[in-house]
Parts: C-alpha cells; sequence; structure tokens
C-alpha cells in the first residue's frame, strides 16, 4: 500500500468541509511564511515537522485503536491500516504554532524566570488552550462529517465527542510544545537541535508498542 | 486490529530514534546561546488595542468556525464552544495589551 494515497471519491460541490480545509491550509500558509521570515528555515522545520509526525503517529494509533475514519478529502497519509488527510497533519503544525505562541504570550507574563519551571507552564497552558479549540472544532466537526467516530464502542462522551480524545489533544499539544522549547533552549547548534527535534518524536512509538500488544 | 509484524516494526524505529536522540544529546558541543530580540509585529487593531498575527489568526479561525456551525444548524453547541475557544484569545488579550500610543487609551 502506498504511503500516500489520493481519494478519487472526494466531495463533490461546495460544503462545509471544503471551508474547514481551506481555513487550515490559508491559516498554515500565512504561519510558514511569517515562520520563516521571523525565525528562519531551520527553526520552521523544527516548529513544522516533528508535530506533523507526532500528529500523524497519534492519529494512526487513535484511528486503529478506536475506528474513527476521515471521509471525503483528497489527500491521505496510509499506514498500519489507517487513512489520516494531509490537512490533518498541516493542521497539527497550525495547532503548534498558534498554541506554542499564545501559551508563550500568558505563562511568560505570569511566571517570568527563564527556567523549567516556564516552560513547564507554557506547556501546560499550550495544552489547555488546544483542548479548549477543540471543544469547539470537534463537536462541529462530527455534528459535519468532517471526521467519524465509531460510537459502538462504549467510553466516556463529551459533546458526542470522546473524552480519550480531548486527553490526546492536551498530551500532544502540551508534549510538543514542551520538546520543542526544551530544544529551543538547549545549546546545541542548530543542526544538531533540527535532528533532535526530528528523532524525538519517534521515540514515542517504543511506548505505543507495547500499549498494542498489552490491549 | 494491528498486525504483530506491525507493531514490531514501530518498536523497532522508535528503538532506533530513541538511540539516535541520546547519542546526538549526549555527544554534542554546547555553544553559548546568542541573544535573540524577538521584532513585534502588529497586524491589527480592536478596540484600541494592537493585535499580533498569532493570536489574529486563531480569533479568525475560531469565528469562521463559529459561523459554520450557525450555518449547519448547530447552534447551541456551537455558542458553547464559541465560549471555551475565546478562552485563549483573552487570556492572551489580558497578559498582552498594549495601549494605543496615538490615543492614550
Amino acid at each position: 500500500m502506498p504511503f500516500i494515497e489520493i481519494n478519487t471519491n472526494f466531495r463533490p460541490g461546495f460544503e462545509s468541509l471544503h471551508i474547514f480545509i481551506l481555513m487550515i491550509f490559508v491559516v498554515w500558509l500565512i504561519i510558514l511564511i511569517f515562520s520563516l521570515k521571523k525565525y528562519g528555515v531551520n527553526k520552521t522545520i523544527r516548529y513544522f515537522v516533528p508535530i506533523m509526525i507526532a500528529g500523524v503517529i497519534g492519529e494512526f494509533c487513535a484511528m486503529a485503536n478506536s475506528g474513527y475514519y476521515y471521509p471525503g478529502y483528497f489527500l491521505y497519509f496510509s499506514a498500519i491500516g489507517a487513512s489520516v488527510p494531509v490537512i490533518i497533519a498541516l493542521g497539527w503544525s497550525v495547532n503548534l504554532f498558534i498554541f506554542l505562541h499564545l501559551g508563550k504570550g500568558v505563562a511568560s507574563k505570569f511566571y517570568k524566570k527563564q527556567n523549567l519551571k516556564q516552560l513547564f507552564y507554557i506547556s501546560v497552558c499550550a495544552g489547555f488552550f488546544g483542548v479548549c479549540l477543540d471543544l469547539l472544532e470537534d463537536p462541529l466537526a462530527h455534528h459535519n462529517g468532517w471526521w467519524v467516530w465509531n460510537t459502538s464502542i462504549q467510553r466516556i462522551y463529551l459533546f458526542d465527542v470522546p473524552l480519550t480524545n480531548f486527553v490526546g489533544w492536551f498530551v500532544i499539544i502540551g508534549g510538543m510544545t514542551l520538546l520543542t522549547l526544551l530544544i529551543d533552549r538547549s545549546r546545541f547548534s542548530e543542526n544538531r537541535k533540527l535532528l533532535i527535534n526530528l528523532t524525538a518524536p519517534l521515540a514515542f512509538f517504543i511506548l505505543l508498542a507495547p500499549y498494542f500488544l498489552l490491549r | 486490529m494491528i498486525e504483530f509484524e506491525t507493531i514490531l516494526i514501530l518498536m523497532a524505529i522508535g528503538i532506533i530514534s530513541l538511540i539516535i536522540t541520546l547519542f546526538l544529546l549526549f555527544t554534542g558541543k554546547k555553544i553559548e546561546p546568542k541573544k535573540e530580540i524577538e521584532q513585534e509585529i502588529f497586524i491589527a487593531k480592536i478596540f484600541n488595542y494592537k493585535i499580533k498575527l498569532v493570536p489574529f489568526l486563531y480569533l479568525k479561525m475560531v469565528l469562521i468556525m463559529f459561523l459554520i456551525g450557525i450555518f449547519s444548524d448547530f447552534l447551541i453547541d456551537s455558542i458553547i464552544g464559541l465560549t471555551f475557544a475565546l478562552i485563549p484569545f483573552v487570556a492572551y488579550l489580558i497578559f498582552n495589551t498594549k495601549k494605543d500610543e496615538l490615543t492614550g487609551k
């Protein structure tokens, strides 16, 4: 099976899904240009690529585990029996960039010392802000069929969305914010920072493998 | 359901990545960090308050999704969702407002 798939049943016409896709793509493009201008190529890759890797890994595992799917998108990443739209991967990089900056903007104002505690507060803020946005986005996506949850599995639901989804958002955004900021503030060369940032999210596979074996 | 072979491949990728990460962490020379001065880029003005690009984009995303909710007969849940989604923006505004230098307000 190829890693990238094209969906021939792409939804025709113009509906809410297309507005959502267009919005994510435009915002992604704007922050990509903004980041390239403000931070340069190296830092931009660190802000955009690792979260896409972590986000897509998280989506693959959650989809293989709980059976939700994304109908009607055009381009998909496909692996381990699950397909994640490319735009969702871009969406994860938008989420990290926005919530990292908002978290920094809030947490660094109420805790000004530049130490590990500050990074922890920024990450918690970023994760919490991510959940706040998801409380609007996920119920809306479920209502409009942008992604479809398998409701036959017994679990706790909040606004028709599994509670574990919100936990996942908090962990991925909070965790990746912490990782990105820790690497940002380290004293390694820029190239080494980039390599560490790219390999570190993949190391989380070690934790996921026993999870799938034990369940 | 994920096959056993797939799980082994995932674990192998994870272990190799962890080894490379640890190698990079423990063999790197530490250099003195350059002091970066972050440029303040304001792009919009709301109620006499200047606003940066990132919170502005966030607000735009939230409002577009709220509008989609209204037009897809999802009003009540959209209002509840909007209330939650505005928390980050309001928190950012509270901690980062810069008063307009022209009007002094």
